[in-house]
């Protein structure tokens, strides 16, 4: 017994979603460097990092807040005919961030970079200097393992189940993506713009997810 | 989405969401304390 693999079906619909996509990512990207080369003083490649990685924040916001805005109207539907496309497009934007951080923080020593990446900072006690990279790679191992598993060959090969609760990984890796901005970037820039973009983000996907939770448990209890 | 599944989501946001509300307060303290 196999499981027969079966190619990615096109139509006009995913092109637009698609095209939206990749279009929403150029902008966010080309404003994103435009403005910040007008008020950033360091480095092209900091900035270009932060570009990424705020990006696919942004994305994975996105991605998390589909899934309850359609339990709540169904006018959201559209947004989750290709939501598989939009998460992979986030591990991406994800991965880029990851190898330009690499790159430049670790590719100039004597070791491998990766092996630098897990060994040079070791302060697991300190919150202010924690190894907040450790977090974000966790988080993109999560990110790359439920990209390559986004394929309806991937759901029947594992069963149900089993790609149900891969894919629910996104939630820690959330959770972990929030506390590497905090004990990264957010230690160095200390403007509270910055906090409050974060927060404001952290407030609705957790409010969105709760609320949605919240209502359906209810009418679960009248419905029994 | 079954009865089984919205019950798994909405436990792992109930537990998940304060972690995520624990860096806001974290760096909303930190710069408080660190405010000249």
């Amino acid at each position: 017994m196999s499981v027969k693999y079966a190619p990615v079906k096109w139509n006009r619909n995913k092109f637009v979603y698609d095209g939206v996509m990749l279009l929403g990512i150029a902008l966010y990207l080309g404003c994103f460097l435009l403005l910040g080369s007008l008020v950033w003083l360091g480095s092209i490649e900091v900035l270009l990092i932060r570009a990424f990685g705020s990006c696919s924040l942004l994305m994975l916001h996105l991605v998390l807040c589909i899934g309850p805005l359609v339990r709540f109207d169904t006018r959201f539907l559209p947004l989750l005919y290709n939501r598989r496309h939009l998460g992979v497009a986030t591990f991406l934007v994800g991965f880029v961030h990851g190898l330009l951080s690499l790159g430049y923080y670790h590719g100039f020593g004597s070791i491998n970079p990766l092996l630098s990446l897990l060994t040079s900072n070791t302060n697991f006690l300190s919150l202010s200097a924690f190894p907040f990279e450790l977090l974000g790679l966790v988080a993109l191992v999560i990110l790359f393992l439920m990209a390559a598993s986004s394929h309806d060959f991937w759901l029947k090969n594992l069963s149900p189940g089993i790609w149900k609760s891969l894919h629910m990984l996104v939630y820690p890796a959330y959770v972990l993506l929030i506390w590497h901005v905090a004990l990264g970037a957010l230690q160095s820039e200390r403007s509270v713009l910055y906090l409050i973009v974060l927060a404001l983000g952290v407030v609705v996907v957790t409010t969105l997810h709760l609320v949605a939770g919240w209502r359906e448990q209810h009418r679960d209890r009248g419905a029994s | 989405m079954t009865r089984h599944h919205r019950g798994w989501h909405f436990t792992t946001w109930l537990l998940l969401g304060p972690v995520c509300w624990l860096a806001i307060v974290y760096l909303l303290i930190q710069r408080w304390s660190t405010q000249p």
